[in-house]
């Protein structure tokens, strides 16, 4: 299974990987910098994505626009979402889950380490 | 279709649904720019990753670690006290930005950047970027020393910057303190958070950098 990463900071992509496989992580991580990308590898490989970490402010469309649509798309309804942002607002939060009430997680940057593999390792296969 | 084969989503249509979804919860009004702030926190993390590696082959014996921490003001000047960062007496040097030399005289400030070393640890620190031995106990080469480590990291993270896609930046001349500046230090107007960078060599945190960032980033995108 694969970890699908979409962030459109080259930095933060490249500290999530080093984090992951510093931590044993083996999965494939696929790599997207926006929405579109993002939607490109999970209209391909939906069935072989474990668990998505999704970057809130993109350009074009956003984190929360993306997943508001996959919510609406049952072959990917149910795929465990992690939502990243640097906002950590009440009111964020509060729209992140009214969007996906089955949020497998809400991380707010700059977030502990042990925390995100935390919440990505339940959903490794 | 029978279960388990795979088809390729449709991704106009899953276009589709996104857009009618924003426009149904106004999803566009939550963008800000809290993740370019971060983003620039990581440049200056990858930036002081950079200067070490390349002048010494040294690396951090773990990630920096970086939190978002309240500034204190003390008469509109950012309070600093630097022995709240190591329990020793310490050096800091800050560095301004600005997207003009008419912006640095006027102190319109986009980004503050201060480093903190324990005093008696900066000879090693500057032996490992291959400077020259400086004592310790003379406050002028302590200033000094910690000025030239803020001035590499500065000048780094300005070609981070430009990686980022954000215009040249004028930078300041570098001021130096031991343990407090006793005015405060003057950051960008109307900012209420620094993000702080702590490295470690051996697992003891051995370097502290703050970054103070202007809240309208977009605006000196290219």
């Amino acid at each position: 299974m694969k970890i699908l990463l979409v962030d459109d900071s080259l930095l933060d992509r490249k500290l999530l990987i080093r984090v992951l496989m510093k931590s044993g992580i083996m999965q494939e991580i696929l790599q997207a910098e926006n929405g579109e990308q993002a939607m490109e590898l999970l209209a391909n490989n939906y069935k072989d994505i474990c668990v998505v970490l999704l970057d809130w402010q993109m350009p074009k469309i956003t984190g929360i626009e993306l997943m508001a649509g996959m919510v609406k798309i049952p072959e990917l309804s149910a795929l465990p979402v992690i939502l990243c942002t640097a906002s950590g607002s009440d009111e964020n939060k509060r729209v992140a889950y009214q969007v996906n009430p089955n949020l497998a997680g809400y991380l707010v940057k700059p977030y502990k380490l042990e925390e995100l593999l935390a919440m990505i390792k339940p959903f490794l296969r | 279709m029978p279960e388990g084969k795979f088809h390729r989503l449709d991704v106009r249509r899953m276009r589709e649904i996104i857009q009618q979804e924003s426009a149904k919860l106004n999803l566009r009004s939550f963008v800000n720019d809290s993740e370019n702030i971060f983003t620039l926190a990581l440049a200056l993390s990858a930036a002081v990753k950079k200067i070490f590696y390349e002048k010494s082959e040294m690396t951090f014996s773990s990630e920096p670690s970086l939190e978002k921490k309240p500034i204190v003001l003390y008469f509109n000047e950012m309070r600093v006290d630097a022995m709240e960062k190591f329990n020793s007496t310490t050096v800091f040097s800050v560095i301004d930005f600005a997207a003009t030399e008419e912006g640095l005289e006027n102190h319109k400030y986009l980004i503050t950047i201060i480093v903190y070393l324990e005093k008696d640890f900066l000879p090693e620190f500057l032996r490992l970027l291959q400077y020259p031995y400086i004592d310790s106990d003379d406050e002028i080469e302590v200033k000094d020393g910690c000025g030239t480590l803020v001035n590499l990291i500065a000048g780094q993270y300005k070609r981070e910057m430009a990686n980022l896609g954000y215009k040249d930046v004028m930078m300041s001349p570098f001021e130096s303190y031991i343990n407090t500046a006793m005015d405060g230090v003057l950051i960008p107007k109307g900012v209420t958070e620094k993000y702080a960078i702590n490295f470690e060599i051996d697992g003891v945190k051995r370097l502290a950098v703050e970054m103070v960032t202007q809240a309208k980033l977009s605006k000196w995108k290219v």
